[in-house]
């Protein structure tokens, strides 16, 4: 288990390192500009690697472990290894929250009444999927459904306004880091590690809903108010996410099987295992989405499922996980 | 002494009634089972004597108070329950599983009845690879793990080859020798239950 987290821990750094090299631009002496900050400061390498690079690569980094960490929670919380904030509803929740806000002048991308609108989005639709759903099967196609309500009216604002604030529908499907700046890290970095420990905290908790929702109600405790903190903490994760970056598919779902596959399903290892593997994959994934084909930007959602998805499948495989 | 009175209970399931009109008792330091053909309401008698089915006329009570009165974590403090075809999707080792939610209990009080079921070797094994019959008595093992008066078992024998069958029957009689109400739900024929104490035909 240890050396398993050290080499997540190392591979982590080393994608963070390749990741601070590769750009559209090349940023000469970039290590002595890397651990001098203070050190030439109008020059344009260090503008590009200050003012640019490096907030970016914290804006994934950040983003992914936030939505490791959701889709961590969620399938926990549901019982159900298909549940992540996007099959829930609750990404397109957050996103149908910012663009009435937006619509309305009321909010910026990446500010922090967005957040809120996209709080009150994501926990709205994620409280209407458990309203919906009577069973855990009935769960999941739900939220398909919910989510497909909300997308397509985040779809059709969109077309029916030429506001440019509001970005265009691969953002809010596909998602984008190329717009985030410094300022964003003020709002995503606190709320993930607020997360982070809540999770922590109640992660024995999440244990037993294994157990099922009888068996945890016979121990004495309630299966529901255990899956309402949950999903409080998924919504402020997603919505911070949704917020500042957009949709980023597939990595909620795949990082906590990646993580669960590797470290074993207690939710304590897994809640960190989770958040390091989707920061690990949104790194390298930003890295290529902005390095492969300067000075175009390749949609961040295509590259995570692209690297995700084979590491999924070859592991779900290998571990032969049958679901009775 | 009378643990558990049902008196004039017709339980509905999906606004059909499965039977109407029962009586019945479950006493300390006795074994009963319940039996009948499929769908005729065991199982469902089961959950709701643990509370867990409350579309019902009549009353069930336990120790003097009625059943709906009690709240979870008083329920929880009385009884025990082993539902049926469970499963595990994460991958959690037997030891975990067994451990879950009990943390007053020790590790040896754990190894202890794993033991017992013959789930000792199978501590570190994660509990999807399990076969039916061995997830069964995990779930039997978590339902002994809990401290109670009452303890529900809903077809216990599913899935399980003769030996831990005989092993089964020996941890019920254990359970009616330290003085606590065990009731089954079972498909076997009425006279091969000769061990129990009370037959419960839901038929009649």
């Amino acid at each position: 288990m240890k050396a398993r987290f050290a080499s997540l821990v190392i591979a982590l750094t080393l994608a963070t390192a390749i990741s601070l090299v590769m750009g559209a631009t090349e940023v000469e002496n970039i290590w002595k500009y890397l651990f001098n900050p203070g050190y030439d400061s109008s020059n344009i390498n260090h503008l590009i690697l200050w003012e640019i690079r490096v907030p970016r690569i914290l804006v994934a980094l950040l983003i992914g472990a936030s939505l490791g960490l959701a889709g961590a929670i969620a399938q926990s919380a549901a019982n159900n290894p298909l549940a992540d904030p996007a099959i829930l509803g609750t990404s397109a929740g957050a996103s149908l929250g910012v663009v009435i806000g937006i619509l309305f002048n009321l909010v910026s991308i990446g500010s922090l009444s967005a957040v809120l609108f996209a709080t009150c989005g994501a926990l709205i639709a994620t409280a209407l999927t458990f309203t919906w759903a009577r069973s855990v099967s009935a769960l999941i196609i739900i939220g398909i459904g919910t989510s497909a309500l909300l997308s397509a009216m985040v779809g059709l604002l969109i077309a029916s306004t030429n506001n440019p604030e509001i970005r265009s529908i691969s953002f809010w499907s596909l998602g984008s880091i190329a717009l985030a700046t410094a300022d964003n890290l003020l709002i995503i970095a606190p709320v993930f590690l607020i997360c982070l420990l809540l999770a922590f905290k109640i992660a024995p908790q999440l244990d037993l809903l294994t157990l099922g929702d009888i068996s945890v109600r016979h121990l004495g405790l309630s299966p529901k108010s255990i899956r309402i903190k949950a999903f409080l903490i998924i919504g402020l994760l997603v919505a911070v996410s949704v917020s500042t970056v957009g949709s980023i598919s597939f990595l909620a779902l795949a990082a906590p099987h990646i993580a669960r596959i590797t470290f074993g399903g207690r939710n304590r290892v897994l809640t960190i295992a989770s958040s390091l593997i989707g920061a690990l994959i949104l790194v390298i994934g930003d890295t290529i989405a902005r390095s492969a084909l300067p000075p175009y930007e390749l949609p961040i959602g295509l590259i995570t499922s692209l690297l995700g998805a084979p590491i999924l499948i070859l592991l779900v495989r290998k571990a032969a996980i049958s679901w009775r | 002494m009378e643990m558990i009175k049902i008196q004039d209970l017709t339980l509905l399931r999906n606004e059909r009634a499965l039977f109407s009109n029962l009586k019945a008792t479950f006493a300390t330091s006795t074994i009963s089972a319940i039996v009948g053909p499929n769908g005729c309401g065991k199982s469902s008698l089961l959950l709701a004597i643990a509370g867990d089915l409350k579309t019902y006329s009549g009353t069930i009570s336990i120790n003097g108070r009625d059943l709906l009165e009690l709240n979870d974590r008083e329920q929880a403090g009385l009884r025990s329950m082993a539902l049926q075809e469970r499963t595990f999707w994460a991958p959690m080792k037997v030891s975990e599983v067994l451990a879950l939610g009990f943390a007053n209990k020790s590790r040896a009080d754990i190894e202890k009845v794993a033991e017992q079921l013959g789930l000792i070797e199978l501590l570190d094994t994660l509990v999807t690879n399990l076969s039916v019959g061995q997830i069964q008595r995990v779930e039997i093992a978590r339902t002994l793990l809990q401290d109670a008066e009452i303890y529900l078992f809903d077809e216990p024998f599913s899935g399980q080859d003769l030996a831990s069958k005989a092993l089964l029957i020996e941890i019920f009689k254990e359970l009616r020798t330290s003085g606590k109400v065990v009731i089954l739900v079972v498909h076997s024929e009425i006279e091969k239950l000769s061990w129990c104490d009370q037959i419960l035909d839901l038929t009649s």
